[in-house]
């Protein structure tokens, strides 16, 4: 009797193929942006374009120190060609300033003894130019310093000696090759494992009988609810189980993302994290009266202010979170899941205590589902 | 008006369900706002909130020890214990933000010209390493040419001078004038607002329509006197106030969270940004109409919603900058309303004043916008016809 | 087989079920009869252990009714009102997932579907999915989902609806032939010639309680119904139609235009009476029809003719 159920489960699940269609498109077209959009964000090289800046020459031209052709010169990225500041001249600092509300410039230099920048908001581009203002100036400091010690001293390429000098290395610590960017793609996977959460809620829909007529003729035959549960449930799970594995081939096989070479481990997370989102969307379905359609209404929203906690849309709100609502945090089943993947970029070996911790979630969600699906052995019509 | 208040009565069906999904886009979209939006007005470029641990292997040397008090100055020192377990911990509970490893001998190294490698660890997804970066580099190539250009100076004297060099900081002067005080939070909020009043417009219509727009009810309503016309036109007027409501409540919401004060509200600027998000509420109905005409089953609506909604927000540089996609990412997202509704209300809400620039950018986007209004809505009715048509 | 004794069943304030009997015995074909919201389909309901009770009792061969009886299950086919079969699987395949929830052995199964499918008609639809059937075959499938397992005790709500009459005469057929081989099924229906033609035993309920119970003919004795005759006059004056009023024999007259509908009393044919009365008038008669009662008629009798509100 099981064998049947699930194998009829499994059939129906397959052959919905709109519902398997969106369900998947969502986080392979969001993959693939992501491989589109990441690929270079990891060597930050934020910068791109040459940014956009107003220049007012001071008062006074000091024939020594040119800032204008300092600033004029400085190169975009390594080869050289481009430049990373385009210069526009304003006459003075009001021209200046309209030219940077305008939004024609990212900020003015206004030069003079000690140079002033002039913008009205902090950006990627703003922070590039003032430390490259910063380090314009404290090089001026230094090479005056220098030929107040010693007049005679060549000064000619200190400037170009003290911008390549590197002394430090950014250190990975991630034991694979696993680029940065990585991130992002774990996230997706856990809101595709948490995309779960609808089946799941479908599955207690179907088999009751107050919901649907099939539930009704399902309630009356010889077959138990917990077989009937069990059965139609570990086939819609398989299903999703099957869905975010596809995800993974896609992100590694199409699209040649690396994520890590502990695979297997990375499979059994995704598994669990699928059964986590599925039991989560039994539970909604089990807690929550009404009909249907009030039913996924419900799952959805849980689903998606789980995701929205683990910084998909921002990562910004998952620090806020961590750092004001650290509880939130660790309850959150979505943040579960992405914490048991963003374990595989930061350690070197296999963290356990995240996959028990979905587990116990997982058996605190079956609890519910058997608690509230079974004291409805009279369904209420 | 019939087919009006049938479409009420079906929304009252599911209000709860309904009402909390707008419950969860509000907060959303708050909690983004917040994390996002704060002290944009406030001009500040610095590393002082910054938490920055250091593994000091060099003892007591004055060039390491110099270096340690350097960065202390910048940014806050946090102590995570001891061991590689130590620090991959504290970057993944986001316990620090930067971490600094000396290695044994690194003063020494620098001194005699062949310094040893720091290594530095960070968050994935945190670029304000480079910076960190950058003057750690910076200080340490100026010790190191004080030490080969005055090699006669004692060492407390050369990393005196590196710090007096380093010390100044180019101020930044506030490009607006002290009277065109803006709200940059709200501004944000209108930036991050497209996701919510998409994804909670499309998933309520769509709950609706899935119910008025079952087959034996779109016959029964076609063999009736009431003109195929006007049952549209009741149709989209529903839809309209709908939609309406939810816009009013998201932007009454967003204006309580930033403290709006009417001086704010009435302005051009919020004009602009109330009536850039009025015409993305109305792709928003035109939109749900559009997936509502092609399916009418629920969970293949609330699949598409989370495509188009989620998908065009990333596209469209509403949860990541534009600035940081790729220009093939871009070029697609140029495609979708969301990209020139965040471009447009980017434009007057960031800028200081509403000069010809930023207004010409607002207007393009908000005419470009219009005539994807435009497609969608003609695009349903086509669907619509195509369904007429074919008696289904 | 199905007993119920005392049954109450309540909805906060409504009582849907107010001490409600029914005995149905082994063999029979059991009618239950009422208006919209008389509560059959509660009654179905707690029958089969989906609702709970407030007071009485409920036994299915000879058993108490719970929803863990599972032995009690195995033999009971529920044929819903409400078409109740899955969208993704075709005609076979749908039998066999509902036969599955009762018969484990794959090879008895097997067998099983195929009666059903030739029972009902259903052989040239075998891969169809539902969307692509009629509405008489949807509850062709219907009927076939609730007795593959060939439970002894068929429940069938109202399978009849929207059907066109050759589906309904083959069902009913059918009905007739499962019971022949000792089903006993229980029919609620609205259409009152199907439950003339087909129940042995049925019971008239309203307001959640069992009004009239017996045989078609009991309950038509019951009732204060002879015949009626319709009857066209050629010649007649009002005083004639007066005259008519006050035979003895005659409970009723109803003119519409120019023919007079008079309903008899209970009894023996009082047609030879009435035409005798006619011809001492000399009132020719143009046109003359006999109608016996129908069960449709101690319907009305018994549960009235104002409209119902359904809940």
């Amino acid at each position: 009797m099981f064998r049947t159920v699930f194998q009829y489960n499994l059939l129906i699940t397959l052959r919905q193929k709109s519902v398997l269609f969106w369900s998947l498109a969502f986080p392979l077209l969001l993959s693939t942006f992501f491989s589109m959009a990441f690929s270079n964000i990891y060597t930050a090289e934020i910068i791109r374009e040459p940014i956009p800046v107003a220049y007012v020459a001071p008062a006074q031209v000091n024939p020594l120190y040119n800032l204008k052709d300092i600033l004029g010169d400085i190169p975009l990225g390594q080869d050289g060609e481009a430049r990373l500041l385009e210069l526009h001249t304003a006459e003075n600092t009001e021209q200046a300033r309209t030219m940077v509300l305008d939004g024609q410039v990212a900020a003015a230099v206004m030069d003079g003894g000690l140079p002033q920048l002039m913008t009205n908001r902090v950006g990627p581009q703003q922070v590039v130019v003032k430390q490259v203002l910063d380090q314009v100036d404290a090089t001026k400091q230094t090479i005056t310093g220098l030929m107040r010690q010693n007049p005679l001293i060549p000064v000619s390429h200190i400037a170009a000696e003290l911008n390549q000098m590197d002394y430090t290395q950014t250190a990975s610590i991630n034991r694979d090759r696993m680029t940065p960017d990585s991130i992002y793609y774990f996230a997706l996977l856990a809101m595709t494992c948490l995309g779960a959460c609808s089946a799941g809620a479908m599955i207690v829909i179907l088999q009751q009988a107050d919901k649907s007529a099939e539930g009704a003729r399902g309630a009356i035959s010889p077959a138990s609810k917990w077989l009937r549960v069990a059965a139609a449930g570990t086939a819609s799970w398989l299903v999703q189980v099957a869905m975010s594995f596809i995800v993974l081939a896609y992100m590694t096989l199409v699209l040649g993302k690396h994520l890590g070479d502990n695979i297997p481990y990375l499979l059994v997370i995704l598994a669990v994290g699928t059964l986590m989102g599925f039991l989560l969307g039994m539970a909604v379905a089990c807690m929550v009266r009404g009909s249907a359609n009030a039913i996924l209404g419900v799952t959805t929203s849980v689903y998606l202010f789980s995701s929205f906690l683990t910084g998909l849309m921002s990562d910004r709100v998952k620090r806020l979170v961590d750092t004001s609502l650290p509880w939130l945090s660790r309850i959150n089943p979505g943040t579960m899941i992405v914490d048991a993947l963003y374990s595989l970029y930061y350690y070197r070996e296999n963290n356990y205590q995240y996959l028990i911790s979905m587990l116990l979630a997982c058996a605190l969600f079956a609890a519910v589902v058997a608690v509230t699906l079974g004291r409805r052995y009279h369904d209420s019509i | 008006m019939t087919v009006f208040k049938a479409f009420f009565q079906a929304a009252r069906r599911n209000l709860w369900p309904v009402i909390l999904y707008i419950g969860i886009m509000v907060m959303m979209s708050v909690m983004i706002t917040f994390s996002m939006g704060e002290k944009q007005d406030d001009l500040v470029v610095s590393t002082q909130d910054y938490r920055l641990a250091v593994y000091n292997h060099d003892g007591e040397d004055p060039v390491t020890r110099g270096l340690i008090s350097f960065v202390g100055d910048r940014a806050r020192l946090v102590d995570i214990g001891e061991g590689e377990r130590a620090v991959t911990d504290a970057l993944f509970w986001r316990d620090v933000d930067y971490v600094l490893d000396i290695p044994q001998g690194f003063g020494q190294s620098l001194l005699a010209g062949e310094p040893m490698q720091l290594k530095t660890y960070a968050s994935p997804n945190d670029y304000t390493h480079m910076y960190v970066d950058a003057y750690v580099n910076r200080y340490l190539a100026t010790l190191r040419l004080y030490r080969e250009r005055i090699p006669q100076e004692d060492l407390a004297q050369s990393i005196a001078r590196v710090e007096g060099d380093l010390k100044q900081e180019i101020p930044i002067v506030q490009a607006k004038q002290a009277e065109e005080d803006t709200n940059t939070t709200m501004a944000w909020y209108f930036r991050y607002i497209s996701y919510p009043l998409l994804a909670a417009i499309t998933s309520g219509v769509g709950m609706v329509m899935a119910a008025l727009l079952k087959r034996n009810l779109v016959l029964r309503t076609r063999v009736s006197s009431l003109s195929e016309t006007r049952r549209n036109g009741q149709m989209v007027l529903a839809a309209l106030t709908y939609s309406s409501v939810i816009w009013v409540v998201l932007v009454v919401v967003g204006a309580i969270t930033s403290r709006l004060s009417l001086a704010h509200v009435l302005t051009p600027r919020f004009g602009l940004m109330l009536l850039g998000s009025f015409l993305y509420m109305l792709i928003s109905m035109s939109i749900a109409l559009l997936a509502c005409a092609i399916t009418q089953k629920q969970n293949v609506i609330t699949g598409v919603t989370n495509v188009v909604a989620l998908g065009s927000s990333f596209l469209g540089g509403v949860f990541v900058p534009i600035e940081v996609l790729g220009e093939g990412v871009v070029r697609i997202g140029k495609v979708l309303p969301a990209y020139w509704y965040t471009t447009a209300v980017r434009a007057v809400g960031d800028a200081g004043e509403l000069g010809t620039a930023p207004l010409h950018t607002y207007w393009q986007g908000m005419g470009i916008m219009t005539l994807m209004l435009g497609v969608l809505l003609g695009a349903t009715l086509l669907v619509n016809k195509i369904r007429r048509q074919r008696g289904i | 087989m199905i007993q119920m004794n005392g049954v109450v069943k309540r909805y906060k304030e409504l009582v849907a079920l107010d001490h409600f009997d029914l005995h149905v015995q082994a063999r029979e074909i059991y009618g239950l009869l009422g208006p919209n919201g008389s509560g059959k389909s509660t009654a179905i309901n707690c029958m089969l252990a989906l609702l709970t009770i407030q007071k009485g009792d409920i036994t299915v061969f000879g058993q108490q009714m719970k929803p863990t009886s599972y032995a009690l299950k195995r033999d009971i086919g529920l044929v819903p009102q409400e078409v109740a079969l899955m969208e993704e699987l075709n005609v076979q395949e749908n039998i066999d997932y509902f036969c599955g929830l009762y018969v484990a052995d794959v090879r008895k199964r097997k067998q099983l579907v195929d009666e059903a499918i030739a029972f009902c008609g259903l052989e040239k639809f075998r891969k169809f999915l539902p969307k692509k059937l009629s509405g008489g075959l949807k509850r062709r499938l219907n009927i076939a989902c609730g007795i593959a397992h060939k439970p002894r005790l068929l429940i069938l709500d109202e399978p009849t609806v929207a059907v066109d009459p050759q589906s309904r005469n083959s069902i009913l057929e059918g009905i007739r032939q499962l019971n022949q081989h000792g089903v006993t099924v229980l029919y609620t229906s609205h259409y009152m010639e199907e439950v003339e033609q087909l129940c042995t035993m049925i019971t008239i309920m309203d307001k959640g309680k069992a009004i009239l119970t017996g045989t078609k003919d009991e309950l038509k004795a019951s009732v204060n119904l002879g015949d009626q005759v319709r009857i066209r006059l050629v010649n007649h004056s009002r005083q004639d139609v007066d005259a008519i009023r006050q035979l003895p024999f005659i409970s009723r007259v109803d003119v519409q235009e120019d023919t007079l509908v008079l309903d008899m009393t209970r009894g023996e044919s009082k047609v030879a009476g009435l035409i005798n009365f006619l011809e001492q008038r000399d009132i020719a008669i143009g046109e003359m029809s006999l109608r016996q009662p129908t069960l449709n008629d101690v319907f009305l009798e018994v549960t009235g003719k104002e409209l119902r509100d359904s809940v």
